[in-house]
C-alpha cells in the first residue's frame, strides 16, 4: 500500500512535468493540444474512494493552473473527470473491474479499456476547449476537441502499456 | 439520526463537486490576463530553471542556423549604418522620431511559450534584475512585433503575446496615415485584425501594417500585412486580416524595448 502510495505521487509528478515541459511546448498543429496530465485521474487505482478521486481532480487541476497560467480552467475539467470516473468506470468495465487493482490490468479487456479512456478524455477535452473558447469559433473548437481527444488516449494507452509491463 | 448521517454521506461528494466547479468558473470568467500573467510568473519560479537548461542542450544543436542568422542581422545593420553615416552628415532638418525619448534594445530567450490557447502568453528570460519591467515591448530578431510584459519576478518576464484576446495596439498602413487599433479574435495565432480604420481609408493587400508612437511600440515597427480588407458590421468602417510578420510559435531569441519616457508618460497619466 505504502509503495503503492510514493509510486502514485512520483508519477503525479512525472505527469505536471510532462505536461508542462513537453507537451505545453509542442508546436504540431492547432487541432491538436494533448492534455495529457488527465492520465494520472484515468490510471488511479480501483478502489480509490469518491471524495479522494474528486479532491485529487481539483489538486491536479490547481497545480496544472499554476503552470499554464490559466485561472480554474483545469480544476474545471479535472475534477469533472474525478467525479465522473466511478460510473465511466462501471458503464464501461463493468464486473471485470473488481476483480483488479488498478484499471490498466490484465482481466480488462482492451475495448472496455480504451471506451473508459475516450470517454473521460472527450470528457476532460471538451470542458477545457468548451470554456477555454467561451462559444466563440465553434467548429475549430469541436475540431480541437475531436483531434486532441484522440491524441491523448494514444498517449494514454501507451502510458497504461508501460504500466502492465512495469507492473508484471 | 444514522439516516441523516447516510444521507449527508451521500450528497457530500456531488455537493462539494458543485461547489468545485462553481468557485472554478466563477474564478476563470472573472480572471484578467495580469491573474493569468501572476500565475505564470510563480510557476516560473519552480519550472524556469528547469526549462532554461533544456534550452541550453537545444541551443547546441541550433548553433548553426543561429549563426547564419546572426550574419545576415550583421549585414544588414551595417548597411543601416553606412546609409544613416551619410544621412547625418547630409542632415538638413531634424524629424519628430529623432525628438522623441530614445528606446533602448536589450535582448532575452523565450524560455516558455503558447500560441494554441485564446489568452497566450510567453515567459522570458530576463526580469527585475536586468532592468525590465512591465509595459516593454518584445520585438522578434528582425523587429517584428510579438508582444510586451505584463509581469516580471527577479529573473522572468510573462509577456502577452500579439496572439492574446487582450493584447491591443495602435496600427496603420505604411502607405497612409489612418490609425486603428490591432486586437486577436481568438483561434488562428498567425492572423489579426485591424480595427477602426474609416470605410475610405485606401488598403490593399499586400499593404505592410506598423506599429503607432506609443509609449509601449516604438513606431514603425513591422506587425505584418494586410490579407483581407472588409467593410465592418455597421459599414462605417472597415476590418483589416493582417498576417502576422513574425512567426509566434518560433519564439526563441527577442529584443526588449524600453521607452525611456515610460515613467514620465505614466506619471502624467496618473493624474487623470
Amino acid at each position: 500500500m505504502m509503495q503503492r502510495t510514493i509510486e502514485y505521487i512520483l508519477f503525479f509528478v512525472a505527469v505536471v512535468l510532462l505536461q508542462s515541459l513537453l507537451f505545453d511546448n509542442l508546436v504540431l498543429t492547432r487541432y491538436v493540444v494533448p492534455l495529457y496530465y488527465v492520465v494520472f485521474m484515468l490510471l488511479l487505482p480501483v478502489g480509490t474512494g469518491r471524495m479522494a478521486l474528486l479532491l485529487l481532480g481539483a489538486a491536479l487541476g490547481m497545480v496544472m493552473d499554476t503552470t499554464m497560467g490559466t485561472p480554474g480552467l483545469n480544476v474545471i475539467a479535472t475534477a469533472a473527470v474525478g467525479f465522473a470516473r466511478p460510473v465511466v468506470m462501471n458503464i464501461s468495465m463493468g464486473k471485470d473491474v473488481q476483480h483488479e487493482k488498478v484499471p490498466f490490468g490484465g482481466a480488462i479487456d482492451d475495448k472496455a479499456f480504451l471506451l473508459y479512456a475516450t470517454i473521460l478524455v472527450a470528457l476532460h477535452q471538451s470542458l477545457f476547449f468548451g470554456f477555454e473558447s467561451l462559444g466563440s469559433h465553434f467548429f475549430f473548437t469541436v475540431g480541437k476537441i475531436v483531434c486532441s481527444t484522440l491524441v491523448t488516449v494514444g498517449l494514454v494507452w501507451i502510458t497504461a502499456g508501460l504500466f502492465r509491463r512495469i507492473t508484471h | 439520526m444514522n439516516r441523516v448521517m447516510l444521507l449527508l454521506k451521500r450528497v457530500a461528494v456531488p455537493l462539494l463537486f458543485v461547489l468545485i466547479e462553481v468557485v472554478a468558473i466563477s474564478h476563470y470568467t472573472r480572471a484578467t490576463s495580469f491573474t493569468r500573467a501572476r500565475l505564470l510568473t510563480v510557476s516560473n519560479h519552480i519550472t524556469g530553471g528547469i526549462e532554461g537548461s533544456l534550452r541550453g542542450v537545444s541551443d547546441y544543436f541550433g548553433l548553426r542556423g543561429e549563426n547564419t542568422l546572426l550574419l545576415e542581422r550583421v549585414a544588414e545593420l551595417e548597411n543601416k549604418v553606412a546609409m544613416l553615416e551619410e544621412a547625418t552628415t547630409a542632415a538638413t532638418e531634424v524629424s519628430l522620431e529623432q525628438e522623441l525619448p530614445p528606446y533602448v534594445f536589450t535582448t532575452a530567450r523565450v524560455v516558455k511559450n503558447s500560441v494554441f490557447g485564446q489568452h497566450n502568453f510567453f515567459t522570458i528570460n530576463k526580469g527585475l534584475l536586468d532592468d525590465v519591467e512591465g509595459n516593454m515591448a518584445i520585438l522578434s530578431p528582425e523587429g517584428y512585433v510579438v508582444g510586451y510584459t505584463i509581469d516580471c519576478s527577479e529573473h522572468f518576464s510573462v509577456c502577452i503575446s500579439v496572439a492574446n484576446k487582450d493584447f491591443t495596439m495602435g496600427g496603420k498602413s505604411n502607405r497612409s496615415e489612418y490609425m486603428g487599433s490591432i486586437g486577436w479574435l481568438g483561434g488562428d495565432y498567425r492572423r489579426v485584425q485591424l480595427t477602426d480604420i474609416p470605410y475610405y481609408a485606401n488598403f490593399a493587400p499586400g499593404d505592410t501594417i506598423v506599429s503607432t508612437v506609443s509609449y509601449r511600440f516604438p513606431p514603425g515597427r513591422i506587425v505584418g500585412t494586410v490579407e483581407k480588407f472588409e467593410p465592418s458590421d455597421d459599414k462605417m468602417n472597415s476590418n483589416v486580416v493582417v498576417r502576422l510578420a513574425a512567426d509566434l510559435s518560433k519564439l526563441d531569441r527577442v529584443l526588449v524595448v524600453k521607452y525611456m519616457g515610460g515613467e514620465e508618460f505614466e506619471d502624467l497619466h496618473s493624474k487623470y
